[in-house]
């Protein structure tokens, strides 16, 4: 069941001399890079998790040798701070609801030599998503892993039909990062539109050779809202995946930080994807393909500050109440015993966990069928926004996509193997 | 050096002739002195002070009774079993390309699967075909030079021709199909087209390339060994023998 991935994780930790710029070519040239760790409100509790913590600055992070973790990160105070902070907010006089989705669409179903990767019943789900999400009433959508240009194709025929538009970033790159960006057609304003696209420095380029033609990035579309004339930046990325390689996740979140964070005070920046790490992780030890456990887990608690410090962002999750990553990951079956977990989803816990945090969980069955037992459940699909003017309020958040779909024949299961973070925004 | 054609009678004689009777010929033609004759050299002879020089040791032409003719049988067993491997992976590759990999026949051709399928198809070839086609090429050619030194008969020309014209449309077709392989797989309307366009190309290429290889080496090989030496039974009042003919 996990030949593939782990097949692909033992060429990617096998081949140290293609694992480039793991850390910053141009670390300490931003005046984010020196910032103290406890002097940082979306890092303070890396410092308080980490050996000579209050001595660390923000660089120290990509050095691994310089983390040792006593503990797990909690986040908990920096969701709570998001979420008082946006309640402190005055409301809004005039403005026009933008509703948002990010989905990982896992239209994946790729060859490398000697394994295939895919997600399961790809044919049946490419021909239900375009469809299905595009007459679901969105008015921004991030979508990740569409990979093949006849997919993105059928999000066009789609879209046009629906009055969409549509940006898949160029055909070279495009089947290397699977991005998608489509904005409802009406409100683009008549002020000219930028389109961007840019792939990590930072990742293990065996991943696209010869893994399966893999290699990571963001696509931008820059537009002026017409309902309110505000210029808004949508920023798509799908992030390293991976527990082990979160040094390039990192990395990655660096620069995309420092992207959102480029643009004028007065606008309004987007940025839905999927992350592939969580904020919390409760155990350093947890998941396993039968033999030793996967420790390291804490290190991967760090993308989701990083985003924040870098990008001047907050998580739309976490901005109308604190989001529960703390209360649901200590409602797993702790400390990981391999048999439980292999034996039904989450330990026989999907029933008594809500489906309102964790966009990737083994209660998903097509996540369960390909990484059952060997990963945490975690929230890895985040829209942030970054709003420094205090033009956007968030005032509706929920997972969706969450219920398996009658295919007919193939059987009953989810529209991907991840569940779709959607955020209802206000905007002046 | 080309010498003229040399008419050679070998009398045939019985082994036991060849040893008691037979004078050694010395390589320049002329005849050897006997080992009956005592000389210089022979620490046995009486007088006798120092081994000679081997310069001046008499050349005796000694024909070694374990020494192998070069019938190329074993370059053409080595070659085959490369071969054969060769063809079984890419079998094994097609099967996986139509089983495994889930590609969607339908589909049209996904370009960011080219730097695979020249790594996967190369590596076989390069592992397999290529010594294969070698190492057949080099036993077809002693192959050839062995047959015409059994005096069997073959039209070596009329197989030249035909080697080349199949190694060069072999090749040809190989290296037109790779080059163009991607305005080919664009204009495709299918992976179905695409991998069969490859496929059918290797296939057909390969099969041209490899006969075409194997009949200009035998031929080639079979020409020089025909020009060098001719095996022909020779009859006459008094004598019977074979004639040989060729460059020496």
């Amino acid at each position: 069941m996990h030949a593939h991935r782990l097949t692909l994780a033992a060429l990617l930790l096998l081949a140290p001399a293609c694992a480039d710029d793991e850390v910053p070519g141009d670390l300490g040239s931003r005046p984010e890079d020196d910032v103290m760790l406890i002097d940082s409100p979306a890092l303070q509790h890396l410092a308080a998790a980490l050996q000579d913590g209050e001595t660390l600055r923000v660089s120290d992070l990509f050095f691994a040798e310089r983390l040792r973790f006593d503990a797990a990160p909690d986040p908990s105070p920096l969701l709570a701070a998001q979420a008082s902070e946006h309640a402190g907010l005055p409301p809004l006089a005039e403005p026009a609801t933008l509703k948002v989705l990010t989905y990982n669409v896992g239209l994946l179903n790729r060859w490398y030599p000697f394994t295939h990767v895919g997600v399961p019943y790809y044919r049946e789900r490419r021909a239900e998503a375009p469809g299905r999400l595009l007459a679901d009433g969105w008015d921004v959508l991030f979508l990740q892993e569409a990979w093949e240009l006849v997919d993105v194709e059928r999000f066009a025929a789609e879209a046009e039909r629906q009055g969409y538009a549509i940006y898949a970033g160029s055909k070279d790159k495009h089947v290397q990062h699977g991005l998608v960006i489509l904005v409802r057609e009406a409100l683009i304003g008549a002020a000219k539109q930028e389109f961007g696209e840019e792939q990590f420095a930072a990742q293990r380029e065996i991943e696209l050779f010869p893994g399966p033609g893999i290699k990571r990035g963001l696509i931008r579309w820059s537009f002026t809202h017409a309902p309110t004339g505000r210029r808004i930046h949508l920023y798509a990325t799908h992030l390293t995946a991976f527990p082990e390689l979160w040094q390039e996740r990192d990395v990655q979140a660096r620069v995309l930080g420092g992207r959102a964070s480029s643009h004028d005070d007065e606008d309004v920046v987007l940025i839905g994807g999927d992350f592939n790490a969580g904020p919390y992780y409760p155990d350093d030890r947890f998941g396993s393909t039968g033999e030793e456990v996967l420790s390291g887990w804490w290190h991967n608690a760090m993308m989701y500050p990083l985003m924040l410090h870098y990008g001047g962002l907050y998580d739309s999750r976490s901005a109308l109440q604190p989001a529960d990553d703390v209360a649901r990951m200590q409602q797993l079956l702790l400390p990981f015993a391999f048999a439980p977990y292999r034996d039904e989803p989450l330990a026989g816990r999907c029933a008594s966990i809500p489906a309102d945090t964790f966009t990737g969980t083994d209660c998903n069955s097509l996540y369960f069928q390909q990484y059952g037992a060997t990963e945490y459940p975690a929230r890895l699909d985040y829209i942030f926004v970054r709003d420094v003017a205090r033009h956007a309020r968030v005032v509706a958040t929920a997972l969706e996509y969450t219920e398996p779909l009658d295919f007919g024949a193939a059987g009953a299961f989810e529209l991907s193997d991840h569940y779709g973070q959607s955020a209802t925004l206000q905007i002046e | 050096m080309v010498v003229s054609k040399l008419l050679l009678a070998v009398v045939l004689a019985a082994p036991g002739e060849e040893a008691s009777g037979a004078s050694p010929a010395a390589v320049d033609g002329t005849e050897a002195a006997t080992s009956t004759s005592p000389t210089p050299a022979d620490p046995a002879a009486p007088g006798a002070l120092v081994p000679a020089p081997p310069a001046t040791r008499p050349a005796v032409v000694v024909s070694s009774p374990v020494r192998r003719a070069k019938t190329g049988r074993g370059l053409l067993i080595a070659g085959g079993v490369l071969t054969g491997l060769g063809v079984v992976g890419r079998i094994g590759l097609e099967v996986f390309w139509s089983t495994a990999a889930q590609i969607v026949p339908n589909d049209p051709f996904a370009r960011w699967s080219t730097a695979n399928l020249v790594f996967v198809t190369n590596w076989n070839n390069l592992m397999f075909f290529g010594p294969g086609l070698g190492l057949l090429t080099a036993g077809a050619y002693r192959r050839g030079g062995h047959e015409a030194g059994l005096g069997k008969l073959r039209d070596a020309r009329r197989m030249r021709l035909v080697g080349i014209g199949l190694l060069g449309g072999g090749l040809g077709l190989w290296a037109l199909s790779r080059a163009l392989f991607l305005p080919i797989a664009d204009a495709c309307p299918s992976n179905r087209c695409a991998y069969t366009t490859l496929e059918t190309t290797f296939w057909v290429g390969a099969g041209a390339i490899f006969a075409g290889a194997a009949h200009l080496a035998y031929a080639t090989g079979y020409s020089r060994a025909a020009a060098r030496v001719q095996v022909a039974p020779s009859l006459g009042p008094g004598f019977a023998g074979l004639g040989l003919t060729g460059r020496f």
